[in-house]
């Protein structure tokens, strides 16, 4: 049986395709867990970097946020929320 | 049943696969294993034979606990529960539409990092309030959110002249990770985002096109729009959710219109 040059370049890609799917679905081994641990003491300081918990503020620190839009309209007496 | 899963703060896509011999209601909840009040989704589906559950998780913990039960019967272990029995699970690529969401606006970048690690962290911060990376946001995490000594059934709000967000903490802690960053990315539309501030549905869906491009699971966007709309049934919530529910069922199909 002859194989042409062209079956040879479809089959490479098939096999390229099936490797790609194979090595991206991750079976994971069943593992039973009986009782969830006590979590009352998490420590975040082990979080990756884009994980890690916001910056607190300070008592009385204050940070004037950006707002889009300054205007007229943006001085309010009275603070005006949407939900 | 509950299952130990190694996520290794990867972003992924948990496939549950369960197989039942007649319909029964089989619940599904993924937390962290470590950080209370951490669940990255809860929901129900009726399985009749077999059925595979897509968990989509933009955030992980290092591990996850997957319970996995009939509802009928409660969450017993393994061997205990004939109805139910779990045929694996697979942890597979995230499928996120990054192109949709205008990440050239650092506004946007900068808020997309502080709302993540807000709602990732929400369960285990304190009240106080918090400040993005750049100090260009912020969030008052309070115990509840009230107006003249009565609280508010809203679990969030944005005060459109200073731009700060307002939390209740009360009600945060019961949402997932998924649901609190839907509901902040529809506050941070508000201002940011909307070309008229004050509408609803124009936060909605800039909210949902940031949301559900990030890879965030589409029923806990249901769930959360659901939730706040329970609390105040009028006509223009039940429209809003109309819409919200056209707009997701455009987006997975590739039907959504971005205007520039």
């Amino acid at each position: 049986m002859n194989i042409t040059k062209e079956q040879l370049i479809y089959g490479g890609v098939g096999l390229f395709v099936l490797l790609v799917l194979i090595n991206s679905t991750r079976k994971v081994e069943l593992k039973e867990v009986k009782e969830t641990k006590e979590v009352a003491s998490f420590d975040n300081s082990s979080l990756p970097p884009d994980l890690q918990p916001p910056y607190r503020m300070a008592e009385g620190e204050s940070i004037r946020p950006i707002k889009k839009n300054l205007n007229i309209f943006s001085i309010g007496v009275k603070p005006r929320f949407d939900t | 049943m509950i299952f130990s899963v190694p996520t290794r703060h990867e972003e992924l896509t948990l496939l549950i696969k369960v197989k039942t011999f007649e319909p029964q209601k089989i619940r599904i909840k993924v937390i962290d294993a470590e950080q209370p009040n951490t669940t990255f989704t809860d929901r129900f589906k009726t399985v009749d034979g077999e059925s595979i559950f897509f968990v989509r998780m933009p955030v992980s913990p290092r591990e996850a606990f997957v319970y996995i039960y009939n509802e009928a019967n409660g969450n017993l272990p393994v061997g205990m529960d004939n109805s139910v029995s779990v045929e694996s699970i697979t942890k597979e690529p995230l499928e996120k539409k990054l192109d949709v969401i205008d990440f050239s606006n650092p506004l946007i970048r900068s808020f997309v990092n502080f709302a993540t690690r807000f709602s990732f962290n929400a369960g285990s911060l304190s009240s106080g309030n918090y400040a993005s990376d750049d100090k260009k946001f912020v969030i008052k995490y309070l115990p509840i959110i009230e107006d003249g000594g009565t609280e508010q059934t809203t679990p969030a709000r944005i005060d459109v002249d200073s731009g700060i967000i307002e939390i209740s903490k009360r009600q945060f802690l019961d949402y997932t990770v998924p649901n609190r960053m839907a509901i902040l990315l529809h506050e941070f539309s508000h201002v940011y985002v909307n070309d008229n501030l004050d509408d609803e549905v124009e936060a909605d869906l800039n909210a949902l096109l940031i949301y559900l491009g990030l890879g965030y699971p589409r029923i806990e966007a249901f769930e959360v729009f659901a939730k706040t709309f329970m609390n105040a049934p009028t006509e223009q919530n039940k429209m809003r959710y109309d819409k919200i529910t056209n707009f997701i069922d455009n987006f997975e199909n590739y039907n959504t219109f971005i205007h520039e």
